[in-house]
């Protein structure tokens, strides 16, 4: 697991300052200002061959040490033991707390895009809980984000909290996105409630190139769902959501996270997602991220993977028989019967994907997903155990 | 289009292979039979870098003779200027070393710094400043400098070792060897004309 801050040496700054990481080719891409760049000095190329380099309008340095930065120019130390701070990444600094953040990884697995704190649920596993407070000053530094970040990336995820709370704001990131970045799929997480009414839904068509709408459901009765979003009439709003979504023109994807009383239910949930929503793009079955609420709400959420097989087997058959796209994520390979091995995905963000000692030893453990890094002994599957050379294969092939 | 790209490129890479050694030819075919199967998922910029953009730079083959160049260096030659007076501003007394082809009617100049300078220029030819020119041919020389080309110094000066690594590149990317900065070579080289 890599750290995303740190507190960090730095001077020069009069503000939270947004800042592309630069070496040669990001220098002649031309394609970022250099205001908008600190010209990253720990790369040798760039120190001892190109004084003159340090001498354009950049707007500060990264150094490994205080004692490099050019006199009277804003600079920030980021030694190799505090962050990964690459070239082509883009990092925040921060005056008043003297710390250094990762906002944009170069060929990380998921950048994500921040939209808001808020959010109109309580979902009993949610791992970022929300806070209700002004945070709309994030539409604007994810605005100023996108234009550092690299213009090939493949995605980008907007999350929070619930994105729709940012109102109109929401419309501008992703347009803004759309002109910034139009090669570079958008993924957005949303509990969809806020589509039901109105006409939120019909002002994101034509918005952008490639947008994608990730909308959980956690059962096929309103009960079951509500209970688990903790919020009366969550239901029904998503299913309105949904449905003005899709009259919308836009994608979707339906996320389900597998806690046990959804997984107690999953049969019905996918029968009832073929035969009510059917023109979903993508179901994502997901492990839970055992941080945030869920860890306080262990008992009634926590079901072993091992535990989960035969449930998983059906719901993968009965989607995938009915031209349905459906992936796992977020369970490691062995806890998994190898007739689901081919859904699963690398779902875990590397920054904080993990391993665990046993891991080691195991044939496949660079086709899997791994861990979460908080991961704990009671969050974890006891089929958890290395596969062997020679029993890496599906059962299918 | 980006699809036959993709292919295009994995069999290039094949062929490459084959030189280097035949007994790497079926691994050479796994490979290009992958990269035909990736080309339906590959994201890829559709378009090259640099298009529908006026290229002001393209006719230039020498810099460091200008002597409306010598007030822009601090003294020593290859020496940007310091950080604080750091000023770019338009030249309009610029000369170009020959007459440049006009390549097409193209509105005036348009130019962050100080709008309310017009070039002197009759016709529509667009002119970099001084400052735009010698930071554009130090990204030239950057790009050239990461892509294994020796541009002399990263100095922002055309010289003879830069227009040399330019023909250089230019050869082994099938351009013709102008050693110019034209818009071919600039997407080449990944350099954006726009700022």
């Amino acid at each position: 697991m890599n750290k995303l801050d740190a507190k960090v040496q730095l001077d020069g700054w009069a503000q939270p300052t947004l800042l592309k990481v630069a070496t040669l080719p990001e220098f002649a891409s031309g394609l970022f200002p250099l205001e908008r760049m600190v010209l990253d000095l720990r790369d040798p190329k760039v120190r001892t061959a190109f004084p003159t380099f340090s001498r354009l309008p950049w707007a500060g340095f990264v150094v490994n040490d205080p004692e490099q930065a050019p006199a009277g120019r804003p600079w920030v130390a980021i030694p190799p033991e505090t962050l990964n701070a690459q070239p082509g990444d883009v990092i925040e600094v921060v005056p008043e707390t003297s710390k250094a953040a990762l906002r944009y990884r170069r060929g990380a697995n998921n950048n994500i895009l921040f939209a808001t704190e808020r959010c109109n649920s309580f979902c009993l596993m949610c791992s970022q809980p929300p806070r209700d407070i002004a945070d709309d000053w994030r539409i604007s530094q994810i605005c100023a984000l996108a234009e550092l970040i690299d213009k090939n990336e493949p995605s980008l995820t907007i999350t929070g909290g619930e994105p729709t709370l940012l109102g109109s704001g929401l419309n501008r990131i992703i347009e803004h996105c759309a002109n910034a970045l139009p090669h570079t799929q958008l993924h957005v997480l949303s509990n969809g409630r806020n589509f039901g009414g109105g006409m939120l839904a019909s002002s994101f068509t034509g918005l952008h190139p490639a947008l994608m709408w990730g909308i959980p459901l956690y059962g096929h009765h309103y009960g079951l769902h509500d209970y688990v979003v903790q919020s009366k009439g969550a239901f029904a709003e998503t299913m309105r959501g949904l449905y003005a979504l899709e009259a919308a023109k836009q994608r979707i994807e339906i996320r389900v996270v597998l806690i046990k009383p959804v997984v107690e239910h999953l049969p019905a949930l996918v029968r009832f997602l073929y035969r009510n929503l059917p023109f979903v793009e993508h179901v994502a079955l997901m492990g839970t991220e055992p941080t945030g609420f869920a860890r306080a709400h262990h008992d009634e959420l926590w079901i072993d993977p091992a535990d989960m097989s035969a449930v998983l087997a059906d719901s993968v058959d009965y989607l995938t028989k009915r031209d349905m796209r459906v992936s796992l994520y977020n369970l490691p390979l062995c806890t998994l019967p190898r007739s689901l091995w081919p859904y699963a995905r690398r779902s875990i963000s590397d920054w904080k994907q993990h391993y665990l000692p046993a891991c080691e030893s195991c044939a496949v453990r660079e086709r899997c997903g791994g861990l979460f890094a908080w991961v704990t002994p009671e969050w974890t599957s006891r089929a958890l155990k290395p596969v062997l050379e020679g029993e890496e294969q599906c059962a299918s092939h | 289009m980006r699809k036959s790209l993709t292919v295009a490129g994995a069999v290039l890479s094949a062929l490459h292979g084959v030189a280097h050694g035949s007994d790497n030819a079926d691994r050479n075919k796994g490979l290009t039979d992958l990269a035909v199967h990736d080309g339906d998922f590959a994201v890829t910029l559709t378009a090259p870098l640099n298009v529908n953009v006026r290229n002001m730079y393209a006719s230039h083959s020498s810099h460091s003779s200008h002597s409306s160049h010598a007030s822009h260096s601090s003294g020593s030659s290859g020496i940007y200027r310091a950080p604080r007076d750091y000023t770019p501003t338009y030249t309009p007394a610029y000369t170009p070393p020959a007459p440049a082809p006009a390549p097409a009617p193209a509105p005036a100049p348009t130019n962050s710094y100080s709008p309310g300078i017009q070039p002197l220029m009759s016709t529509g030819t667009p002119r970099p400043s001084a400052d735009q020119l010698r930071l554009m041919i130090m990204r030239v020389q950057a790009a050239l400098y990461v892509k294994g080309y020796d541009p002399g110094a990263i100095d922002g000066e055309l010289t003879e070792s830069t227009k040399l690594a330019l023909r250089k590149f230019q050869n082994a990317r099938g351009l013709v060897p102008t050693g110019k900065m034209t818009t071919q070579t600039m997407n080449a080289l990944g350099v954006a004309l726009t700022p």
